[in-house]
């Protein structure tokens, strides 16, 4: 399997705070992997530092994507080669049409990539059929980007982003924050219709609930800027029940590092 | 007659005409005699204070240009259709050959109607104000512009277009009347643009006169893309009777030095007044939007919406001044401003402006500078679109909502095809 995401030792700070200290991670092609944690642990952090976020800055470490260091790349430069991130909070962006704007997203990728622009009535064909494997309703088109939209339909929009543009690694940030069960579920469905043998998906979750619609290769437990450890599905489940409190009762105890 | 500066015009007198009627010849005199006594506008008057009349009246003018235009040439240049119906206007003359109506509705030019005993009345009263220096001007000076007069319950069903073009360095001094009986309804949509192939830097000092009978309705767009150097001097003066109704979206994106008046007198009861604006200044631009609406009686609604982009050293002004007369209850209005400021050095000023002497009245008022959403911009990178894309989409999202407000498919369009030009040279100069 070919490497997706490398991070090697990254330190990082946000105003002069210390937040990433010597995180390592990897992600291969085919994989989900979850990063759990305590709130301030930087998971967001590691999310908007991979998708080139101001304000972020790297004091040492590397971050390679497909083995090439994008941390050298701007942000729309990131994303043409693949890297996308689905925000915690989506930005509402009032008259800018959905549709208008997803066009301009993916013919800006597919102009870095050499091919030319999709044409709108394609471009059409092309949505309605993602739509379609989402569940998602038309009217989604129509309106201005998350202008309006509930916390569930902005989630939603997330997904349906990221169906279109078919990214190489797509990182979800808190994307079960603030979501019913029902909105949960369809989000999740969403994202399990993205997987593929291509792709990598690293979902930053504070609960284990989305981890039982999506269901991780691995769960990494990020706290205090580090990795503390990394296991199976199962990992989240104990989490789940112990709390957080638990990684620093049992330092001590090893768990088994893929 | 050669160029000379407006310093020097506004002291010729006009003298006696005698190929036009009495009416004209002593409006026209006792506008000179008050233009000679107040000038033009000075930036000590309050109205004035952020335009400076300096360069303009330095500005060297000629009276007229030579000008010849093909109807293709209009149409393409207008965005019109072959059977659009139009009333063309070059440096404020009538263009007949240009201009296309339909016969059974009184639209027509202003001149072939000095006969008529009606105009005088139309005209309204002379203003008497130190700082209505142009409308006097305007008085002394004109000789054509449009005249509109719908009989009671007439539909118009297609938009009637203005088209008043500039040429050259020319000082053009148009006077439009649109006067609607009661119930009838109207569409017109106004262009103010510069002839291609000509220098630019003509100063068109034009002024309208609006009335709306009992409820009668117009739906009026106004576009104006001058050329870089060309000025614009423009007083609108609505009057509007009970139930009537009066939308008007303006859109301000060329001309160095731009003012606009435009009043509303709220005349009979449930009378609506929607008046809209997009402007955009760039460059050295300068674009003063002064709005008057006066609540004369009791529930009538007035509506305000007015959006500036200012970039480079470019300067917007908006005044929105509100009255709202003792007795005038049940009033309802509303005014916001909202504004981008793209660069250091270009510059808004945005000032709500309420004059309330009634008691029972809903009015409120809401301004804001701000810049690009930085936020809306990483969210946009973070799917491919760079800065320079995504700077675009956020300025034309801006000013969609006033876009959407033209009523006219083809004038919306072409409105928005206009702004996106725009955008486009934005990025050229960086």
């Amino acid at each position: 399997m070919s490497m997706i995401l490398e991070v090697k030792d990254l330190y990082a700070t946000v105003e002069g705070k210390e937040i990433l200290k010597g995180l390592n991670l990897t992600l291969k092609a085919g994989e989900v992997h979850a990063i759990m944690g305590p709130n301030g642990a930087g998971k967001s952090t590691l999310g908007n530092i991979i998708a080139g976020r101001d304000g972020y800055e790297v004091t040492s470490g590397e971050v390679l994507f497909k083995g090439k260091n994008i941390l050298e790349l701007d942000t729309e430069e990131r994303a043409c080669e693949g890297v996308f991130l689905a925000f915690q909070y989506p930005v509402e962006i009032p008259g800018v049409n959905n549709t208008y704007f997803l066009r301009a997203a993916l013919n800006a990728q597919r102009k870095y990539r050499g091919e030319p622009p999709m044409d709108a009535a394609t471009f059409l064909r092309l949505v309605r059929k993602k739509l379609k494997v989402l569940d998602l309703k038309d009217d989604l088109l129509k309106r201005a980007v998350n202008a309006g939209f509930s916390g569930g339909e902005k989630k939603r929009n997330e997904i349906f982003q990221m169906a279109v543009l078919e990214p190489t690694l797509a990182i979800l940030d808190e994307t079960d924050s603030g979501l019913d069960i029902d909105a949960l579920r369809a989000v999740a469905n969403g994202v399990n219709a993205l997987r593929g043998a291509d792709r990598a998906m690293l979902v930053i979750t504070h609960y284990q609930r989305l981890l039982d619609h999506i269901v991780p290769d691995v769960v990494h437990v990020l706290a205090d800027g580090r990795i503390a450890r990394s296991g199976g599905p199962e990992l989240a489940l104990i989490l789940e029940e112990k709390g957080y409190a638990w990684l620093q009762e049992n330092d001590s105890v090893a768990v088994e590092n893929s | 007659m050669s160029a000379m500066p407006l310093s020097e015009i506004i002291s010729l007198d006009p003298g006696f005409n005698s190929n036009e009627p009495d009416w004209l010849n002593v409006r026209r005199q006792l506008a000179f005699e008050r233009l000679t006594a107040t000038g033009l506008p000075v930036e000590g008057s309050e109205n004035w204070r952020y335009s400076s009349l300096r360069s303009l009246l330095r500005k060297n003018l000629n009276t007229q240009a030579d000008v010849v235009l093909e109807s293709e040439q209009l149409l393409s240049l207008a965005g019109l259709e072959q059977d659009s119906y139009r009333m063309v206007f070059v440096n404020g003359l009538y263009q007949a050959h240009l201009s296309l109506v339909p016969d059974d509705i009184k639209i027509t030019n202003l001149a072939s109607e000095f006969e008529n005993s009606e105009i005088d009345a139309l005209l309204g009263d002379m203003p008497d104000a130190a700082d209505a220096g142009f409308s006097y001007l305007n008085t002394t000076k004109f000789q054509d512009g449009l005249f509109i007069q719908l009989e009671k319950n007439t539909l118009c069903e297609q938009p009637v277009h203005l088209i008043q073009l500039s040429a050259g360095d020319v000082l053009s001094n148009a006077r439009h009347i649109i006067h609607l009986a009661d119930g009838a309804s109207l569409t017109l949509v106004e262009q103010v643009i510069e002839l291609s192939g000509q220098t630019g830097g003509g100063l068109l000092n034009t002024q309208t006169q609006v009335m709306l009978a009992d409820k009668a309705r117009l739906d009026w767009t106004r576009a104006q893309t001058l050329a870089g150097k060309s000025t614009l001097v423009d007083r609108v003066d609505c009057r509007l009777a009970a139930g009537s109704q009066l939308h008007c979206t303006h859109l301000d994106l060329g001309g160095l030095w731009v003012r606009h008046d435009f009043s509303v007198e709220l005349q009979g009861q449930n009378g609506f007044i929607e008046v809209d604006g997009m402007v955009m200044v760039r460059g050295r631009q300068h674009t003063d939007f002064h709005t008057r609406i006066d609540h004369q009686v009791e529930n009538c609604t007035s509506r305000e919406n007015f959006k500036c982009i200012a970039d480079g050293r470019g300067r917007g002004v908006y005044n929105g001044k509100i009255l709202v007369q003792v007795g005038a209850d049940g009033t309802d209005s509303a005014q916001k401003s909202a504004n981008l400021l793209l660069s250091e050095h270009a510059e808004i000023d945005t000032k709500p402006d309420l004059e309330i002497l009634a008691d029972d009245v809903i009015a409120s008022h809401g301004a804001t500078v701000g810049q690009l959403d930085d936020d809306a911009l990483f969210y946009m990178r973070t799917r491919g679109i760079d800065e320079k894309l995504g700077r675009k989409l956020l300025m034309r999202a801006f000013c969609q909502e006033v876009i959407d407000l033209v009523e006219v498919e083809s004038a919306r369009e072409s409105l928005g095809a206009k702004l996106d030009q725009v955008f486009e040279e934005m990025e050229l100069v960086g």
